[in-house]
């Protein structure tokens, strides 16, 4: 049972010590993320993919978090649950483009918090980087911020969940598994 | 006869372009569409603004990655300033009514007695507006529906072993092939959207329709509007190519809708003087129950929306506690996906349970309480819109009583579970009524717990005979600015208490009738 309670006191804990180091206001949280924008040259992209809004951090972040959203929805082979990955990935990357620019700077704030190793940390509580981070770390940091007591990190936990699930669902390469057939042919 | 009007694409503009006509209509969802149509056909060109782009039949195929993306604002999930509510709104030509489950109903007689008793409305009693109602019921060929599919199957069981009201949903369609996708644009012009009635109607009189093209600000001398700037849009209908547009016309009407109009009247500094511009606007707020049953429901399959039950609407009368209309929503693996907020096998778990399901919807039927004053729109730094909508006490014993109803009829109906569209609710439910009732007596109302969304805007620049309660008079006139008219549901002094649709049809149709022959009046003596 410890080893249950523990990782959650320490989600509370490193949400309360974000806080506390973010500073004065709540909201100051995701802002943070604005002036922490990645110092790295946007080097290394996947060649497959042409991304217009995600950065190649970003596809580190998402490559790690996706398999765990979706757990138990992809394809479990190593070579399709990639493609699938993949998928997700440039599906996330396409409707970042239809919202206004209000929305994707939000979106921008939160993958510059997760791509920032000390705000990773403290914030969504994973210690390692990202490509290191295990599954059960991605799962004490999605169920952190979706249970949070501070409202933004629920919504950001939201709007991640909405991200990545809307993208696989819109692909009839998620169908069958659900009983969903696609829509009717029109004779 | 007048000349065949034109469609322009603001992403095909190349040059500056300046255009003028008789009356500019910004936006072409329920209002804009009936304005243009009955203006065009008294022989007064109709410069027609659409931020969305011009999509039809043949762009519609049945795909929600495809419509979420192009036909509504910020992909089906505008959210209000603290993201507890996502509202569903169309950016396309053809506004909402484009991508609506075409559930028309008659604005009831309770809200128009309100309006007269409350708002000091003119022209409002439901004598009055009955003929107008029908007048659009005959143009949009609405008629009941009487196809249950097994979704909305489980709402009409429910409520008749319970024995309470509910009946068939009147629907704007044409030849309907009961295709099941209405919210994602009908693919074979079934739906008697404004995209294939009212706005052709008023192409082939003459209008012209500016579609990828954003309305910035009015530009305003003294009291009157003396133009429109605007943009051309790029095809994502969000980011600007560059190209201005500016259209100049004696008559403005406003008709985008409860959160873009007073952000359009913010922008451009409009006379405010009692600070009425987007203040009282509603959101039928809405809550849902998903039933898991025993026998396939296949809820993407068949008419959406088919039977209603009113039997909650006037709980405690009019103006006492929040009363709710109960509907069916459709679910498709897009929507069902977004809306399950939990992750990993629980979420796969629950997105393979999707033919089961049976979605309950109820919506709050804000604004005819002094507790009940809705949400406020203001600008953000770049002048896009912001709602603000606080929940109070008010709106959650309306939840909390939402969430009841629809459980207790979802057993009713033999649900083999029902859980809660709420964050703490196991995301399989609980097993009977008296479970699932004390679970939900419990459940906290906080936002962003609670999973709330709304379809309907309506509000914010509000009607009424008094300029210090309102921003337009019963005839949709603005009381400043003497050539503006905001004829849609913006208007509107409080929620409908039902889909509001028709109600902006059969409001709009008999205002701007009376402001065509306002404008042919003027235009015949100064000719």
């Amino acid at each position: 049972m410890s080893r249950h309670i523990s990782p959650s006191n320490r989600a509370v804990d490193t949400e309360r010590r974000a806080f506390l180091k973010v500073g004065i206001a709540g909201s100051a949280l995701l802002y943070a993320g604005r002036w922490l924008a990645p110092a790295r040259a946007a080097d290394g992209a996947d060649p497959n993919f042409r991304l217009k809004n995600l950065t190649p951090d970003d596809v580190v972040v998402l490559s790690r978090v996706i398999p765990v959203m979706l757990h138990g929805a992809l394809p479990p082979e190593e070579a399709p649950l990639k493609t699938a990955i993949g998928e997700v990935i440039y599906g996330v990357d396409l409707t970042i483009g239809y919202q206004p620019p209000g929305v994707r700077k939000e979106i921008r704030d939160l993958f510059n918090l997760l791509n920032n190793s000390a705000m990773r940390a403290l914030v969504a509580g994973i210690w390692k980087p990202w490509d290191k981070a295990t599954n059960e770390d991605i799962q004490e940091f999605l169920s952190g911020w979706r249970d949070s007591r501070f409202d933004l990190l629920r919504s950001a936990y939201i709007g991640l969940n909405n991200l990545i699930v809307g993208s696989w669902y819109g692909n009839p390469r998620s169908w069958s598994r659900i009983g969903y057939s696609g829509p009717p042919k029109l004779a | 006869m007048a000349n065949k009007g034109q469609i322009i694409h603001g992403y095909q503009l190349d040059q500056n372009q300046t255009l003028s006509g008789d009356v500019i209509v910004i936006g072409s969802g329920a209002g804009g569409g009936v304005t243009a149509e009955i203006l065009s056909k008294t022989g007064l060109k109709v410069i027609l603004i659409e931020e969305g782009g011009y999509k039809t039949a043949k762009d519609f195929h049945m795909s929600e990655a495809e419509a979420y993306t192009t036909l509504y604002y910020d992909v089906a999930s505008r959210k209000t300033k603290d993201k507890a509510i996502t509202v569903l709104q169309g950016r396309t030509v053809g506004g909402s009514t484009t991508v609506n489950w075409v559930s028309c109903f008659r604005t009831p007689p309770e809200t128009l007695s309100h309006w007269t008793k409350v708002h000091g409305l003119k022209g409002f009693t439901a004598d009055e507006m009955t003929p107008w109602f029908e007048q659009m019921e005959k143009r949009l060929n609405v008629a009941p529906w009487l196809f249950r599919n097994a979704n909305n199957d489980v709402l009409y069981r429910g409520a008749k072993k319970l024995g309470w009201h509910v009946d068939a949903i009147p629907r704007n369609v044409k030849a309907c092939r009961n295709l099941g996708y209405c919210g994602v644009g009908c693919p074979v012009d079934a739906k008697q959207s404004m995209l294939v009635t009212t706005i052709p109607a008023a192409i082939e009189s003459g209008a012209v329709l500016l579609a990828n093209v954003r309305a910035v600000a009015l530009d305003i001398k003294g009291d009157r509007v003396i133009g429109v700037n605007a943009i051309a849009l790029q095809e994502n209908c969000v980011d600007p190519t560059g190209i201005k547009i500016r259209v100049e016309a004696p008559r403005v009407v406003l008709a985008g809708g409860g959160i873009n109009n007073p952000a359009l009247l913010l922008r451009s500094k409009a006379p405010d003087p009692y600070g009425r511009i987007g203040s009282r606007t509603f959101l039928h707020v809405t809550n849902a129950s998903i039933a898991i049953m025993p026998e396939k429901t296949n809820p993407f399959d068949g008419a959406p929306q088919s039977v209603y039950s009113n039997q909650f609407l006037y709980r405690d009368g009019v103006a006492g506690k929040l009363g709710y209309k109960i509907e069916i929503a459709p679910l498709h693996p897009v929507s069902t996906a977004v809306g399950t907020l939990s992750f990993g096998q629980t979420h796969a778990d629950s997105m393979a349970r999707l033919p089961y399901l049976s979605p309950a919807i109820a919506l709050m039927r804000d604004g005819f309480n002094a507790d009940s004053a809705g949400g406020t729109v203001t600008i953000a730094d770049d002048g896009s819109p912001v709602l603000d909508y606080p929940l109070d006490d008010y709106v959650w014993d309306g939840i909390r009583h939402a969430y009841l109803s629809m459980a207790e009829c979802q057993f009713a109906a033999g649900a083999s579970r029902v859980a809660p569209a709420h964050m703490d609710a196991p995301a399989d439910g609980y097993a009977s009524w008296s479970e699932t009732k004390k679970a939900i007596e419990s459940l906290p109302a906080k936002k962003l717990h609670a999973q709330l969304f709304s379809a309907h805007v309506m509000g914010g620049c509000g009607m009424g005979e008094d300029p210090k309660m309102s921003v337009v008079n019963s005839q949709g006139k603005h009381h400043q600015l003497a050539n503006l008219w905001i004829l849609d549901g913006s208007i509107f002094p409080t929620s409908i208490g039902a889909n509001p649709s028709l109600s902006i049809y059969g409001m709009v149709a008999r205002q701007a009738t009376a402001l065509a022959q306002t404008a042919n009046g003027k235009k015949a003596a100064t000719a």
